[in-house]
């Protein structure tokens, strides 16, 4: 059985084109966020978004709403202008803040700002970085073992 | 039975209008960015419709159940879309969908016209084989450093990347200095980033050697004329296989009956062998 282009061109289409739209159908095809983060699968904090899922779309607006942190903290902890806070998105911070010496402060940030501040589980990564205003707001909030303060203070630019 | 070489549009057509679907999603999501939305066109973003996104995000997923900053649903989605045809066919999503091999081709026509039969032949062999494995590094690096940062890592490097999103701002510099290299070097070499640093090649590539679908040449009507060989972007030796069976090829149906083989029924894609073969 051999296949010539013109057949093999519509079955392209036909498939990429047709996976989309079965996709679509069965609710799968999400090319956006849905502003509803994932929630923590372990029995103790089932009932908690995980600040994992914090995306660079999301407003501290939202990110205030959704993780319960006073959107004065997020503001003094980013040093962002109150005025445009509540829309102010995550990913913005990456053009805010200069990364020439490697040390980037972004949406993976914000991710560990929030889930220090709620004393939450999180999974500390090397590549993520905290502006020294940060670290002030989690010591004055004070739920941070001693292992999380060592991470933040080498963390911090 | 002998025919004259065929100048076929198809497959231009549908590498065109996935150009042109691509470049709608990009500009479509500017515009809404700006407050201005085009009627039947998704708000998507670049990554949203790439399916190496699913790829990139596997890890992740599997893991955490979550996915990497950038990337949504609809590239796993096309991740399982595009196995699924390279399964049946090989590679086609680089040889007929990916909008950056149809910038490729279409800077290497000027460098055609420029060098004439010496196009596409710049590299020595012996080079050219040992670099084609170059890709599969670059597979790893990005899986490996995507799963450990849990960062779309590639962006900030990738060319098709800086071609779409070039007055938004949002491209590194590295990403540009990629997108020029390329593009110079397409004018000498056909396709020069899916032979030697597309990570999504290297997959495609490699699960192409198991497509149910391949390139067939009948050994008895073949006439030995090479045109095969001269036509393949990759530098495949097409005209010493039975069956192409090489993890670069791209199912782009260049060297078949259908285009630049001249005798019909000898170079064909299909399923089987050919009828009274040895």
């Amino acid at each position: 059985m051999k296949i010539n282009q013109k057949l093999l061109g519509m079955l392209i289409v036909t498939i990429i084109f047709g996976t989309v739209f079965i996709s679509s159908r069965f609710g799968l095809w999400q090319t956006t966020n849905t502003k509803i983060p994932q929630k923590y699968t372990s029995a103790d904090y089932q009932d908690q978004y995980d600040p994992a899922d914090i995306k660079g779309s999301y407003t501290f607006g939202e990110i205030s709403q959704l993780y319960q942190v006073p959107i004065d903290d997020l503001v003094t902890a980013f040093s962002i202008d109150a005025g445009d806070a509540s829309s102010f998105k995550c990913k913005d911070l990456e053009s805010m803040y200069d990364k020439a010496d490697g040390k980037e402060i972004g949406t993976d940030s914000v991710r560990l700002f929030v889930a220090l501040y709620k004393g939450l589980p999180y999974t500390l990564n090397s590549s993520t970085y905290l502006p020294v205003s940060a670290e002030e707001v989690l010591l004055i909030m004070g739920n941070m073992t001693d292992e999380q303060k060592q991470f933040v203070a080498s963390h911090k630019k | 039975m002998e025919k004259r070489k065929k100048r076929i549009w198809v497959r231009s057509v549908i590498q065109i209008f996935f150009f042109a679907v691509v470049l709608l999603v990009v500009i479509s999501k500017s515009l809404a960015e700006a407050g201005v939305s085009i009627p039947f066109a998704s708000n998507a973003s670049l990554h949203a419709i790439c399916p190496f996104g699913g790829v990139e995000t596997l890890y992740q997923y599997i893991t955490s159940g979550t996915f990497i900053q950038k990337i949504h649903s609809s590239s796993i989605v096309l991740m399982y879309a595009v196995l699924f045809l390279t399964l049946l066919f090989g590679p086609i999503f680089c040889g007929w969908v990916c909008p950056f091999g149809t910038f490729q081709e279409f800077i290497g026509k000027i460098g055609r016209k420029i060098f004439g039969r010496k196009y596409n032949h710049f590299i020595p062999e012996k080079f050219d084989k040992v670099l084609k494995y170059l890709r599969y590094i670059v597979l790893a690096l990005v899986l490996y450093n995507t799963a450990v940062t849990a960062k779309l890592i590639f962006q900030d490097v990738d060319p098709y990347y800086a071609l779409f999103n070039m007055f938004t701002g949002e491209v590194a510099v590295t990403a540009y200095i990629a997108l020029a290299v390329i593009t110079i070097s397409s004018l000498f070499v056909e396709r020069p980033f899916c032979k030697y640093a597309c990570p999504y090649g290297a997959m495609l590539g490699f699960f192409g050697l198991f497509s149910i679908f391949k390139i067939k040449r009948n050994k008895q009507t073949c006439i030995d004329c090479k045109a095969c060989d001269e036509s393949c972007p990759m530098n495949i030796e097409v005209s010493s296989s039975k069956t192409v069976h090489d993890h670069q090829c791209i199912s782009c149906l260049k060297c078949t009956s259908d285009q630049a083989c001249p005798i019909n029924n000898t170079l064909d894609f299909k399923v089987g062998g050919y009828k009274h073969e040895n």
